[in-house]
């Protein structure tokens, strides 16, 4: 009994009235930004060598973060007031995690070509998607149902990585005490602002070497392969999902 | 055999043992009373015993099956703690409706009958109960799981009397159309006496004594008279303790007693049950 369905249905039921909210910001958004404004598009939007990107795998990304993070207490205590054990809790939600991400990237894989047509239209870029940053080039050249399959297979490890940093995020700061989270949330804010100063300090390098790293992680030349970044995503789900596991594999309720 | 069993179980929290060598079992169709002082090891035992902490040392198998990580032996239990573990937001329906998911047993009809008999209004978030109608809700799932092994701590807390007393009753009715195993975990001790079949003390964390109700009771005597008298009478009938007020004396006895034997001078009552846990346990 290796997933349990009332843990799987569980949170899914959760993450269904998450959804909801943020298909409603997601709605005003683009339409705020279809009326003119464009603020939230424009605030998201990133410039790198590479080209421009709107923010809409970003914001994704960054949404299936926080659901994933959202509140591990409440949910680990109403699965363990209910008989479940800390590995079904542990399977129900990774499991659950890669359906609603496999959702998720379906939507943004529609959305995307969707708000790219609208976009168009209306003179903001919204949906020009990381995606096209690294591997416009590679869409091009492949078959149609190669394309959208691997743009499916990109987006899907990508929020699923999200995901799991969240979870783990979550799961840690259950596990830590008042000064571990002071700690935690201290290295948090100096990391947020310290960034951006050290990058004006070294004249942009910090910022170049992160561009860097991109292109080294997703694949470099004038064709680079999206299997590499489907496979850095992945890997990145692997790296937040061992520590996790182990994180609450041991946890004890606190009171 | 059907029973939770407890082998030599120990827990520590830094330096503070909480329960130390503790070997019991609990069987279904008893009421058990699990009796100690604030900070005995009580809440421990029961939360090592749904696999809510790891014990340090010794085993816990529920009908054979070591609880650890393990669902099925996990489902067969339900604790209802001190704490609220149920999600602020979830109305009372939903959190029943939960339960069935998760217990295939689970009453709904008689979780809501519970909530009815308790005025409770299941279209309410549990987020807006107050300390006592919490109890209630959390008490109309526990009753309502149809799991075999039942862990109720401290299942009056907030109740006035009245519901305390509904309560009682529902326990009773409950018991009877589903003699399950019912662990009862409280400081209110009288009420619950009539209840218990069997009673567990524990003191320090440490099993102090295992005995049924019935037989423990039909043990303790209070001798009360004048101190001289008292003293020499406990020579031969060893006391768990002793008060004094004035020349007056009175000793608590565990064990048999030949009323023949007893001075005329010395006046014999039954000791109940909350007396013999107070000298048992008391420093």
């Amino acid at each position: 009994m290796l997933l349990r369905k009332p843990v799987f249905a569980y949170y899914m039921k959760l993450m269904l009235r998450a959804m909801m909210w943020f298909g409603l910001v997601y709605t005003a958004i683009f339409l705020l930004a279809g009326t003119g404004l464009g603020i939230a598009v424009n605030i998201g939007t990133i410039t790198t060598e590479g080209g421009t990107f709107g923010g809409m795998d970003a914001m994704f990304a960054v949404m299936m973060f926080i659901f994933c993070m959202s509140d591990f207490a409440a949910e680990f205590h109403f699965l363990f007031q209910h008989g479940v054990s800390r590995r079904s809790a542990f399977v129900g939600f990774v499991f659950h995690v890669l359906v609603v991400t496999a959702l998720f990237a379906a939507v943004l894989l529609v959305s995307a070509t969707l708000f790219g047509v609208i976009g168009a239209w209306i003179g903001v870029d919204m949906a020009t998607v990381l995606f096209d940053v690294f591997y416009g080039s590679w869409l091009e050249a492949a078959g149609t149902f190669i394309g959208i399959l691997l743009t499916f297979l990109f987006y899907w490890a990508a929020l699923f990585m999200a995901g799991m940093l969240g979870y783990l995020l979550s799961i840690l700061l259950y596990r830590l005490d008042k000064f571990g989270k002071i700690l935690l949330g201290a290295a948090g804010v100096v990391l947020v602002v310290a960034l951006p100063v050290l990058n004006t300090l070294t004249n942009g390098r910090i910022w170049q070497f992160a561009v860097w790293l991109g292109e080294t992680f997703f694949g470099r030349g004038d064709t680079p392969n999206p299997l590499n970044g489907i496979a850095v995503f992945a890997a990145g789900a692997l790296i937040a999902l061992v520590p996790s596991w182990l994180l609450i594999r041991r946890v004890k309720l606190k009171k | 055999m059907k029973k939770i069993e407890l082998k030599n179980v120990s827990k520590a929290f830094g330096q503070v043992q909480a329960v130390n060598d503790v070997s019991l079992t609990f069987e279904p169709g008893k009421i058990y009373g699990l009796l100690g002082r604030n900070g005995a090891g009580k809440s421990t035992l029961l939360n090592m015993m749904t696999g809510r902490v790891f014990p340090d040392a010794g085993t816990i198998t529920v009908d054979g099956e070591s609880v650890i990580e393990n669902d099925r032996a996990m489902g067969k239990l339900y604790l209802m703690g001190e704490r609220n573990f149920y999600p602020d937001g979830m109305r009372i329906r939903d959190a029943f409706c939960w339960a069935a998911k998760f217990y295939p047993n689970f009453d709904s009809e008689n979780a809501n009958h519970l909530a009815k008999k308790f005025d409770l209004n299941t279209k309410r978030k549990v987020k807006e109960l107050s300390t006592g109608m919490s109890t209630m809700f959390r008490l109309s799932v526990a009753l309502s799981t149809g799991a075999p092994y039942i862990f109720l701590d401290e299942p009056v807390l907030g109740l006035d009397a009245v519901h305390r007393d509904l309560f009682y009753k529902l326990l009773v009715e409950q018991f009877e159309r589903h003699p399950a195993c019912y662990v009862i975990s409280t400081h209110l001790i009288e009420e619950v006496a009539g209840l218990i079949e069997e009673v567990f003390i524990i003191r320090a964390g440490e099993l102090l004594l295992r005995e049924s109700t019935e037989r423990l009771l039909a043990r303790g005597y209070t001798v009360t008279g004048p101190v001289d008298a008292v003293d020499a009478f406990v020579e031969d009938h060893p006391s768990i303790g002793e008060d004094q007020l004035g020349g007056l004396k009175s000793a608590y006895i565990l064990g048999s007693l030949d009323m023949s034997k007893v001075p005329e001078t010395l006046e014999v009552s039954k000791l109940n049950l909350q007396q013999l846990f107070v000298q048992l346990t008391k420093e």
